[in-house]
């Protein structure tokens, strides 16, 4: 189908929807605010349900939620995972406004792992392939000294880790930058700190974590495997509270307290590392002069403005610095930096709106040198985005979401200045490069009966190249033909896209459901990258006249089914996707400050395939998870591994992941997690041959062998002080044991020649770094 | 630029641990490698052919024995006569300028399914060089954490051929031995040069100088065609250790001008030299 007729089809539907509500009853909206009464913290996904029906509703990212019901007197129940679940009775005659503070069960022993709102929710959900985590699950997951959340969604099915030591994932088979991750709508495009160990967010901060795999609704673009939807908390607005922790490896602490009560309220969390200083005991030599830590800081602020509008405010900043001499002496330091400022609008009691103004920056900075010489590369990549989100909620059967977003990305690739004693500076500035990325959207969440509910919509993206920037032309043997200057604001090249969406649930019965889904997404910016180690160094360029705009189908189907009265949740999905335009680097590219960096891809197809198993015990004194992929991922490149067909440096056919927790008694706490998956594809040499006496190899197939696969265990106990009533401080001791039975799983592999001996004999070396690390942490709150 | 991968692999390896393993290859096909050279000098010229082997075999390279090999020069078939195991000599010649040669190797068995394999390069204008100076120096003399390393550091002027697309590889000898005897050694750039001193190039050896004062040093600057600096810069890549976190280019074969499965280069130059004696200033 065309992309026009993919409008009609859309169009005619809504109209139709809206033509159906003529015909019902005499309707009015309850809407409100659902939120946290201990901390006055919005929730998101809490259900709005009609006593003993399958009518209802979910609050939406900001907690506010709208339900439409016929005249009369109705009692709702109003539940979240965690909370005590409340029956309102109401009467309407007129739209009513209702707010809902949720009291915190205290009686529940059991953590909840991966949060189901609603205790059927996995089942009804149209959103096939999503999956929410809270900030209290991910610290129950055993850590390497600091809960993160990226390390704990590696744990899904479908989600695979590209390296011990890289914060990038891969979901599906893509490629890390193909997962558009988002803290508070920015979007942060490295989320790395200490070169992968950790990431970017720091769990005392986070609210809510959304993780859509390729079944991303309309509002979300722009990249073609996943969509992490990261949510910072807001802060207590009911009184001063706090919490904080220490560990081997880091120290954090997070203040939050309301600035008028009920009203709005602020929150500070900082975090800081010295693994440095802990490197230092182990090693000596280079290490004692290093310096080696990065810290985050997040800060948010929010105030309501009656009861229509709200505002927010919130910053994220973060720096790692890396300095070391050796024979070189060399710096190094990037960071993420992020302000998002947010308006909530109620327009009518069914019609939602938010409009952010973000910011978002990446930054490196590297330098080495010695007394006589001395060089240093600078690269910049700045985001300003405008966007208007609405959430209409026209009736109990349709939720409709629609909106606009321009991004104007600014990228400086790098700019290289080398000094040397006796000499002139000298300076080498890739040239800038420019775009725009509009979008528009609409979708709706549409319950066609008590067992069929779909969820459709379309997404129109417009990239633009902009300039400052300079245009190469390339004939088809990729010699330049042309170049030319753009002056500033000249839009030289434009894309216009569509990306529809569609996703079904049919509920077989009150335990079942199967799902399926079709999603098309369009990515314009992409990473230069050749391998999944990961470096902060990020070379991202943007789609051109020269790199169309790579773009991704994906089918899934799911069967979802719980058990033992929804104790125990069970889904198989099965996927298929194919990706056109899908770039890679051809052989001997150069990646590093080319600024011709799109004549070295070469443009094809990929496309992945796979199951996904998940059998989750989300309640109870023992609760956890465990997951099952099998999947391929292929990509076939002409002028790549000679035109044949090979894999993706992200394909792991097999990966598994085994999370428990057990709580033993109201302090003591048990956890670990076991993980096993195929090593992933790389290029070996086969072969070895002398030319000019060099030793040189020679290799058969590109991603022709596997690195060995890899396995680990990770244990943990948590211990909660003993409760003083008289105190509200609460604090816990957290042991951990990161590779518990110290697998030797190598990070790396290189090939070379031997050093060490002088007879020509090449060698493989394995670089494995972590082996039984041990944590200490003690975290309080109050 | 090549330095910064080097710097990630650094920083890896302060803090893990790093291991020699057995890693198994599978066997691979065994190739032709081809390693020939024409140039304008009236001598006997030489096509060396050899196998692949096992990516972990230390042993010299087996050697191609009782292959035909030809060259054509565009009038007549210069036949290159086996001399010793794998090493293919011509009677002496010197190449002419503006003539292509195309090489065709027959083997006595098939590598890799094949017999037959062809190259062809074209000899170029030579450049004309005019003199060179050669003085030793010392590099970390003055910083008493480093060891301080002798070289010599030479310095040229010539012409290059401004109107010819070409690239430029220049071999020293050291008293009539050639110092630049393996190839990552010799000095290839891609840049005419005209007139006054183009540049300056240093080799240098930490054991012993190569080079002390009154030796002579002999330059000689083979003018070939760009395509051989491509497999140059491949060759290097590939014989160094790659930057395994992703901004190294993807590793694969050095491209080649040989037909077919086989590996390797044959190309023909046009060189100038030119002579000095090295001045040594160390006192």
């Amino acid at each position: 189908m065309t992309t026009t007729n993919w409008i009609k089809v859309i169009f005619y539907t809504l109209v139709l929807l809206i033509g159906l509500r003529l015909s019902a009853q005499k309707q009015y909206a309850i809407s409100g605010y659902i939120t946290d009464d201990d901390t006055g913290e919005t929730l998101i996904g809490a259900t709005v349900q009609l006593k003993g029906t399958s009518r209802g509703t979910i609050s939406n990212v900001y907690g506010f939620y709208s339900l439409t019901l016929p005249e009369g007197t109705h009692t709702l129940w109003i539940s979240y995972a965690g909370f005590i679940k409340q029956e309102v009775p109401i009467t309407l005659k007129e739209n009513l406004e209702l707010s809902v503070n949720m009291k915190p069960n205290a009686e529940v022993l059991e953590e909840v792992l991966v949060t189901a709102e609603r205790e059927d929710r996995n089942v009804t959900d149209t959103n096939l392939g999503l999956t929410t985590v809270t900030a209290k699950s991910i610290a129950a997951i055993p850590a390497i000294g600091e809960a993160d959340l990226i390390r704990a969604i590696k744990l899904l099915p479908g989600v695979q880790t590209t390296s011990e030591t890289s914060s990038g994932f891969s979901v599906r088979g893509g490629s890390p930058d193909q997962n558009l991750i988002l803290l508070d709508e920015a979007i942060v495009y490295n989320p790395s700190h200490l070169l992968g160990f950790f990431s970017t967010f720091n769990n005392d901060a986070i609210k809510n974590v959304q993780l859509y795999k390729g079944n991303m609704p309309v509002k979300y673009g722009g990249r073609l495997s996943s969509v992490l939807d990261v949510r910072m908390k807001e802060g207590n607005n009911q009184q001063i509270s706090g919490n904080g922790g220490i560990s081997l490896i880091a120290a954090r602490a997070t203040v939050e307290a309301p600035i008028v009560k009920d009203k709005g309220s602020i929150i500070l969390s900082g975090r800081r590392t010295y693994a440095d200083l802990m490197a230092r005991t182990v090693r000596d030599g280079a290490v004692d002069q290093s310096k080696l830590f990065f810290y985050d800081l997040n800060a948010k602020a929010n105030y309501t403005l009656g009861k229509k509008d709200r505002l927010f405010v919130s910053s994220y900043s973060g720096l790692d610095v890396l300095e070391f001499d050796d024979d070189l002496d060399i710096s190094f330091k990037w960071g993420n930096n992020t302000v998002t400022t947010r308006w909530n609008h109620v327009f009518s009691p069914r019609l939602f709106a938010n409009t952010s103004f973000i910011y978002s920056k990446y930054k490196y900075q590297l330098g080495a040198g010695d007394n006589d010489f001395r060089f240093t590369w600078a690269s910049t990549l700045q985001d300003y985005t405008a966007k208007m989100d609405f959430d209409y909620f026209l009736n109990t059967k349709n939720n409709i979401t629609f909106g606009v977003s321009s991004i104007y990305h600014q990228i400086d690739p790098g700019t290289v200045s080398v000094t040397q004693t006796g000499l002139p500076e000298e300076t080498l500035k890739i040239s800038q490069a420019n775009s725009l990325e509009h979008a528009i959207y609409m979708g709706n969440e549409q319950k066609i009966s008590d067992k069929l509910s779909l969820n459709y919509g379309l997404r129109g993206a417009l990239f633009q190249n902009i300039g400052p920037g300079v245009e190469y032309r390339y004939d088809q043997s990729f010699v330049r033909t042309d170049s030319i200057n753009r002056k500033s604001g000249d839009v030289y090249n434009s894309y216009f896209r569509f990306d529809p969406r569609f996703a079904a649930t049919y509920q077989l019965n009150d335990v079942s459901s199967v799902k399926g889904s079709f999603v098309r997404v369009h990515q314009f910016l992409q990473l230069a990258s050749n391998s999944v180690g990961g470096t902060p160094l990020d070379v991202w360029f943007q789609s051109s006249p020269t790199v169309r705009p790579q773009v991704s189908d994906q089918v899934s189907v799911g069967y979802f089914r719980n058990l033992f009265g929804h104790k125990i949740e069970t889904s198989l999905e099965a996927y298929y996707r194919w990706i056109d335009n899908q770039i890679d680097f051809k052989d001997h590219a150069a990646l590093l400050l080319n600024e011709e960096l799109e004549n070295e891809l070469r443009v094809g197809t990929a496309w992945a395939y796979g199951l996904e198993l998940l059998i989750r015990k989300p309640t109870g004194r023992f609760n956890g998870w465990a997951s099952f992929t099998w999947s391929a991922a292929k990509r076939r490149i002409p002028l790549v591994n000679e035109g044949r067909t090979y894999r993706s440096s992200y394909e792991r056919p097999i990966n598994v992941s085994l999370v428990g927790s057990y709580k033993i008694d109201e302090r003591l706490s048990f956890n670990a997690t076991w993980v096993y998956y195929s090593g992933l594809p790389f290029t070996t040499p086969t072969g070895r041959l002398n030319y000019g006496n060099l030793i040189i190899p020679s290799y058969t197939e590109r991603n022709g062998s596997r690195m060995p696969n890899y396995h680990r265990m990770d244990i943990g106990v948590t211990l909660q002080q003993k409760k003083n009533s008289t105190s509200r401080l609460k604090g816990e001791w957290v042991f951990s044991l990161y590779n518990a039975y110290g697998r030797k799983n190598p990070n790396i592999i290189t090939f070379g020649m031997d050093e060490d001996t002088n007879n020509r004999q090449t060698q493989a070396v394995q670089y494995v770094i972590f082996r039984w690390v041990p944590t200490i942490a003690y975290n309080f709150r109050f | 630029m090549k330095n910064i991968n080097s710097i990630f692999l650094i920083i890896f390896t302060l803090f893990g641990c790093e291991e020699v393993i057995d890693w198994p290859v599978a066997s691979d096909e065994i190739r032709l490698v081809v390693e020939g050279r024409i140039t304008n000098e009236l001598k006997t010229h030489q096509i060396k052919l050899t196998e692949t082997a096992d990516y972990f075999n230390p042993a010299a390279p087996t050697p191609v024995e009782g292959a035909t090999v030809i060259v054509f020069d565009g009038d007549n078939n210069i036949p290159f006569v086996e001399s010793s195991p794998g090493v293919y000599q011509s009677s002496p010649f010197a190449g002419e300028v503006g003539r292509t040669y195309d090489l065709s190797i027959r083997l006595a068995s098939p590598l890799a399914k094949e017999t037959d394999f062809t190259a062809s390069s074209t000899m170029l204008l030579p450049a004309s060089l005019d003199s060179m100076s050669a003085v030793n120096d010392i590099y970390n003399e003055d910083d008493p954490e480093e060891i301080p390393v002798v070289f010599t550091r030479l310095a040229f002027w010539g012409v290059g051929n401004l109107d010819q697309e070409n690239s430029y590889m220049a071999e020293v000898y050291v008293n009539d031995q050639l110092e630049t005897d393996t190839i990552n050694n010799v000095i290839v750039f891609g840049d005419d040069f005209i007139g006054e001193e183009f540049t300056d190039f240093a080799f240098y050896d930490i054991d012993e100088p190569s080079a002390t004062g009154g030796d002579s040093i002999t330059l000689v600057m083979h003018v070939v065609e760009n395509e051989f600096v491509d497999f140059y810069d491949q060759l290097l890549t590939e014989s160094e250790l790659r930057d395994p976190f992703g901004l190294s280019s993807p590793p694969a074969n050095v491209s080649t001008n040989i037909s077919g499965s086989a590996l390797g280069y044959f190309y023909v130059s046009s060189v100038d030299t030119v002579h000095a004696f090295v001045q040594d200033d160390l006192q």
